[in-house]
C-alpha cells in the first residue's frame, strides 16, 4: 500500500504491538496506525475509502470497522494526533518468522496508553513498566513533550 | 500474610517477565490459544463474541502443531 501511494506509512499499534514487548494478551483485532498521503490527510473529513477499496479489490472486504485479512480483523486508524503520528514515523521493522512487521516502539505505545487514559490502558502500562525493555529517557521526553506529565505521575507514583 | 504472599507474587512476576521475553512467534501461538479460551468461555456463558483467528493466518510465520 505504501509502494502504491495508498498510504504514506503505517505501524502496528494497540494490543498486538504490546505483545511484541510484554507477555501475550488476549486480543481479537489488529490495530494499524496509518499516515495517509498528504492530500487525503489534510481534508476536512478524513476517510479511508480509497484504502478500503484497494483492500477490497484484493479480496479483503470491510466488516464493520475492520478489514478481514486472512481471518484477522484489522482496523486501520488514521494517525489522529501528533503523538500517534510520531509513533508511526518512529516505528521500526521487527522480525516476525520469515517476514518482518512494522511496529511502534514501546516508548510511544506507553505514552499513547497514558494519553488514552482508560483503566485498561493503565493496567497495560503497568505491564510495560514491569516486563518491557524500554528507553526511560525517551519515554520521559515523550511524556513531557505531549503534555502527559500529570497523568503519568498520577499513574506511577 | 505478606510473608506468605510475597514469594507467590514474586514468582508470578518472574513468570510474566519470562513470557514477555519469549520470541514473538511463540507469543503469537499463545495469543491464539488465549483467543480460543476466551471465545469458549463467552460461548458457554451465552455471550458469544469475536471469533478466534484462523491458525493458518500465522502459518507462514510460525510452525503450528
Amino acid at each position: 500500500m505504501v509502494e502504491e501511494g495508498i498510504l504514506e506509512a503505517y505501524a502496528i499499534g494497540g494490543a498486538m504491538a504490546a505483545v511484541f514487548y510484554v507477555e501475550p494478551v488476549a486480543t481479537f483485532d489488529l490495530d494499524v496506525f496509518v499516515l495517509l498521503p498528504a492530500a487525503e490527510r489534510d481534508q476536512v473529513i478524513v476517510t479511508l475509502e480509497r484504502q478500503s477499496q484497494w483492500l477490497a479489490r484484493r479480496g479483503y472486504p470491510a466488516a464493520g470497522e475492520h478489514v478481514m485479512i486472512e481471518s484477522v480483523p484489522v482496523q486501520l486508524l488514521p494517525a489522529y494526533n501528533p503523538l500517534v503520528t510520531e509513533a508511526v514515523a518512529a516505528s521500526a521493522d521487527r522480525p516476525l518468522g520469515r517476514a518482518r512487521a512494522r511496529v511502534c516502539r514501546p516508548e510511544h505505545l506507553m505514552a499513547i496508553l497514558v494519553q488514552t487514559g482508560r483503566s485498561k490502558d493503565r493496567a497495560r502500562l503497568q505491564m510495560f513498566l514491569e516486563e518491557a525493555e524500554f528507553d526511560r529517557t525517551l519515554l520521559e521526553e515523550l511524556i513531557d513533550r505531549h503534555g502527559l506529565r500529570e497523568r503519568w505521575l498520577a499513574w506511577t507514583t | 500474610m505478606d510473608h506468605l504472599m510475597a514469594p507467590l507474587l514474586a514468582a508470578k512476576a518472574r513468570r510474566r517477565r519470562e513470557l514477555a521475553a519469549l520470541p514473538i512467534e511463540e507469543k503469537l501461538k499463545i495469543v491464539l490459544e488465549l483467543q480460543r479460551n476466551v471465545a469458549e468461555i463467552r460461548r458457554s456463558a451465552g455471550r458469544p463474541g469475536p471469533e478466534p483467528w484462523d491458525p493458518s493466518c500465522i502459518q507462514g510465520l510460525v510452525r503450528l502443531p
